[in-house]
């Protein structure tokens, strides 16, 4: 059975800290756009 | 006249000079031989004798063998089953991609690399010198070819690199820059990768492999081909046939799943028009995305950095030559080695097998994955936004540049045809070569 083979401890880690850190980075970019369009004044 | 005549006796001359010459050299040669046979090897006397005996041919040359020996490396002879049906596979592919278009730049490249590795006694690429993840290099004076040099440049990382600095300077990130939150979808449109991710683990895939498998739901082909060189180099042609192909089969896999996850309402959102971004910013933004990503995530740096590069001397101004060259001459030359090498991949042994046909289905969900995540999150922003975000744009999130724009572009005007959503769906769309590149950092620092 390769469903009792598998690591699902690792899996998830991986699934989940990957996903995790792609959504937490762009999120972070989001931020730092946003304070630079604060910071210089730029209307939307 | 006079100088024709004068031409022609030159030109004669010049001829018998160069006969004479020739003609001199031979004897020379001859003399020169002679001697040193003469002198070296045997007494004279042997010599005349020697030369004045029939010759055996037959003990010199066995025509029979000879012919044999030819007929027994034809191609044609050693061909299996195997091998017919890749080289049927590889003439699909070019069928496709010259008569239907699916991203012909790269799948015809790709499909004639696969025909040329899989024709039998062509000894075109040997994979044998990149066995184990690793290459050979003490082999390679041992025959090996073209393409096994070529290949170096995907095992080593270097052509998805070269490719995205020419996206990169085709880029135009300004409807990312004048919309911020578009990250946020590119973001969510990973998950594809992530979900497959489980299910290749599900169907036995190894970690690594799985992790290769997954991110042809990045839609984006050298990022795909980045990380499976590095991560699973064996799975490299079914991976990329599948991503290229599905990446071409955008405009079919996506619009029933917008359909599906949207209401007739929200199709119909209009979206603010964006604000006008100035060219301190588009100069900044590159440098300032490399710098977050690349402190954040090292293993991303060479994708972002190059990508960020190529966008750099697009909006700089300053290095007009530069950004042309790598737009078109750079991207089309390593286009051309990456193709064909990792066309070359695809042998019969690697190719046909059950994995390849678990790629090809775990492609399709990854590619629905990521569509359904960029439209979900774009409904669930709804809820706490000011101004409405339109779902459609969701899809575009999942990169294939400019495709899954233009395919939210063209589903949004079926509903209203005064709905331009193309510049709006050109944030996620960019966001999502940002955010594909950020996953294939983060499985190669987990996986690799």
């Amino acid at each position: 059975m390769v469903l009792l083979e598998v690591n699902w401890g690792n899996t998830f880690i991986i699934v989940g800290l990957g996903f995790g850190i792609v959504f937490v980075i762009l999120s972070f970019l989001v931020f730092v756009l946003n304070i630079w369009q604060k910071i210089t004044n730029i209307k939307k | 006249m006079k100088s024709i005549k004068k031409l022609a006796i030159s030109v004669v001359v010049l001829f018998s000079m160069a006969a004479g010459s020739v003609f001199a050299q031979e004897n020379t040669l001859q003399n020169v031989v002679t001697q040193d046979v003469t002198q070296s090897v045997a007494p004279v006397e042997q010599t005349t004798i020697v030369a004045n005996a029939p010759r055996d041919y037959s003990q010199d040359i066995s025509v029979g063998q000879s012919l044999l020996d030819f007929i027994g490396t034809m191609g044609i002879l050693n061909m299996t089953w195997q091998v017919l049906v890749m080289l049927i596979i590889a003439c699909i592919l070019i069928y496709l991609a010259i008569v239907k278009g699916f991203e012909p730049l790269l799948l015809l490249p790709i499909a004639f690399g696969m025909l040329l590795t899989n024709l039998p006694g062509a000894n075109m690429f040997h994979s044998e010198l990149f066995a184990d993840g690793h290459v050979h290099w003490g082999e390679f004076t041992n025959g090996a070819g073209l393409l096994d040099y070529l290949y170096l440049g995907v095992k080593l990382g270097i052509y998805p690199c070269l490719i995205f600095v020419g996206i990169g300077a085709m880029t135009d990130f300004g409807p990312l820059i004048a919309n911020p939150k578009s990250l946020l979808l590119g973001a969510a449109a990973q998950v594809g990768i992530f979900i497959t991710f489980i299910g290749a683990i599900l169907l036995g895939f190894l970690p690594n492999e799985a992790g290769s498998i997954g991110i042809i739901g990045g839609a984006d082909g050298p990022t795909a081909i980045f990380l499976t060189s590095k991560l699973a180099p064996h799975l490299l042609g079914p991976i990329a046939v599948a991503a290229y192909s599905y990446m071409a089969l955008v405009p079919v896999i996506q619009p029933p799943i917008m359909r599906a996850l949207t209401t007739q309402n929200e199709r119909c959102i209009k979206m603010k028009q964006l604000r006008i971004v100035s060219k301190k910013e588009k100069i900044l933004f590159p440098i300032i995305i490399t710098a977050i990503v690349s402190l954040i995530l090292p293993d991303a740096t060479s994708l972002i950095g190059c990508l960020m590069f190529g966008n750099l001397l697009k909006e700089c101004g300053v290095a007009e030559r530069l950004s042309k060259t790598v737009q078109n001459e750079l991207l089309n030359i390593v286009t051309i080695f990456l193709g064909t090498t990792v066309g070359a991949t695809a042998t019969a042994a690697t190719f046909l097998s059950p994995q390849t046909i678990y790629i090809i289905v775990l492609g399709v969900i990854a590619f629905s994955c990521g569509t359904a995540g960029g439209v979900l999150l774009a409904k669930f922003m709804n809820l706490f936004s000011k101004d409405k975000i339109n779902p459609l744009i969701g899809s575009a999130g999942v990169s294939a540049v400019p495709m899954a724009a233009r395919v939210s572009q063209t589903v949004g005007q079926q509903y209203d045809s005064s709905n331009y959503l193309l510049m709006h769906a050109m944030g996620p769309n960019v966001a999502g070569v940002i955010g594909s590149a950020v996953a294939a950092g983060l499985l190669l620092s987990f996986l690799g």
